[in-house]
């Protein structure tokens, strides 16, 4: 018989828990059973209201990453895909509502095909395959967050900005971007789950995605009611990770050596 | 082409490495671990190899910018330099490895050139997060009110001349810091760790739509 590893049972029964909640949603979801609703989020009704206002001051949307935005590997990647659904979204409303889409890649030119791919594809799903003019609007600027937020300044002031939406694993250093961003007047959307960063999305977004909502926009947007059933075990891990905070506290207070214990 | 190879084949490929590289986390089992070994060396290889593709991106994207540009004399001076400087390194590196990367020219370029212009960079976001400051710390109601005397606390129990004024600011400073920021510091970390297993999951096993072709054949 096999062993585990020292100190990753509990890694295991928490992963175990989450697989079959999930599965356990899913199959509900698939017999057609009530879900539970996710609530609207500000920030993704803005997007939509963003779009229209650009479409209106004929002014482009930007849409980044960051420059370290888009890792697809590490224990980054679930951001990234969350925020991949943003991007799909944001793409497609422009798409249908004829507005235009300039879109600056990370750094990670191994993202590239996953992140055109999704702007591709939002446009076809809208009957506009074809319709974003890559050449112009998808750029990249090659390896360094400095080049990155500098060359979005830029950008933003020669081609102009009704919308800025900057989802992902982001930096604080995006922060001239999306000043400038509101130096021109522009609405300021996004957020990040890196809690060093949040403060800059706080400071300069006009609608902001406050930590976990990237995730919960991400499966929102798809309305797949697969993604959605999947959102209820976050909701359950939550109140289940509140009660263990509440026990290890009260159980430390009472002099046990709570940490050894989840160290097995 | 058909939804098994676009879709069903992939999404297998990904479950089965997938809960592999898992399982290495659990079980101390050899063959487990020389397999992510090699799948990280694998990912290592595809990014590197990728920097191609982002090369072909930059390189278009700036000849359109040029081509929209009708007078190009700005390109002429910089982009001459410009390449130059990456011709030289190409060469340097043909010639030497990676351990051109140590040489003198190329630490004057990274020295002199990139490296204050990243620190103006810097220096501007710093110039600028306090004008943002100034428009978001409004007396508008109790929370804003906490907000900036918190702030402002905060921020004099920084001043090592002010903490030397006031006996007992730079203790409610730290205070502030390990306590309710602190404090509301974990809670979002927790969520948006929950959020990502959640993620992770549905990708492992095939649920994970955003990064699906669901149009065009797939």
């Amino acid at each position: 018989m096999i062993a585990l590893k020292t100190g990753r049972l509990w890694d295991l029964l928490i992963f175990a828990s989450f697989l079959i909640l999930i599965l356990y949603y899913m199959d509900k979801a698939s017999k057609g059973k009530p879900l539970p609703k996710i609530r609207t989020i500000a920030a993704l009704e803005a997007i939509k209201e963003g779009i229209g206002r650009a479409v209106e001051i004929r002014k482009p949307v930007h849409f980044s990453f960051g420059a370290y935005g888009a890792y697809l590997t590490g224990d980054a990647v679930s951001e990234t895909v969350a925020a991949v659904g943003v991007l799909g979204y944001t793409a497609g409303q422009v798409a249908k509502l004829g507005a235009r889409l300039i879109f600056h890649l990370p750094q990670q030119p191994y993202a590239i095909p996953l992140l055109e791919g999704a702007v591709d594809e939002a446009y076809m799903k809208e009957g506009k395959a074809g319709e974003w003019n890559k050449a112009a609007d998808m750029r990249f600027y090659g390896y360094g967050t400095m080049v990155h937020t500098s060359a979005m300044a830029s950008s933003m002031t020669a081609d102009g900005v009704a919308m800025n939406v900057m989802v992902g694993r982001q930096t604080t250093i995006v922060y001239p971007a999306m000043e400038a961003a509101k130096l021109q007047g522009a609405i300021n959307i996004g957020g990040t789950t890196r809690w060093t960063a949040m403060y800059i999305f706080a400071l300069t977004c006009d609608y902001l995605f406050i930590g976990e909502e990237i995730y919960a926009a991400g499966a929102k947007v798809t309305e797949n009611p697969y993604m959605i059933a999947s959102i209820a075990v976050e909701e359950i891990m939550k109140y289940a990770a509140m009660g263990v905070v509440a026990l290890a506290l009260v159980l430390g207070l009472a002099g046990f050596d709570i940490v050894s214990f989840f160290k097995m | 082409m058909s939804t098994f190879f676009k879709k069903d084949l992939p999404t297998l490929i990904i479950a089965v490495l997938g809960f592999s590289v898992l399982a290495e986390w659990f079980l101390p089992i050899q063959q487990l671990t020389d397999l992510k070994s090699f799948l990280s060396l694998t990912t290592t290889l595809i990014t590197y190899g990728s920097f191609g593709i982002g090369t072909v991106y930059a390189l278009t994207a700036e000849y359109t910018a040029v081509k929209r540009n009708r007078n190009i004399q700005q390109y002429l001076i910089s982009g001459s330099f410009f390449a130059i400087i990456i011709i030289m390194t190409a060469i340097c590196v043909m010639y030497g490895g990676l351990r051109a990367f140590y040489n003198p020219e190329y630490r004057w370029y990274q020295y002199n050139l990139y490296s204050p212009q990243s620190q103006a960079m810097y220096a501007v976001m710093f110039l600028f997060q306090c004008g943002s400051l100034y428009r978001v710390l409004r007396l508008r109601n109790m929370e804003s009110t906490v907000l900036i005397i918190a702030g402002v606390t905060f921020i004099l129990s920084q001043i090592p001349l002010f903490a030397s004024f006031v006996p007992g600011v730079d203790f409610l400073g730290g205070w502030m810091a390990d306590a309710p920021s602190l404090g509301g510091t974990r809670p979002a970390n927790i969520t948006a760790a929950i959020g990502a297993i959640v993620v992770a999951i549905r990708a492992l096993i095939g649920r994970e739509q955003t990064t699906m072709e669901t149009v065009g054949g797939g």
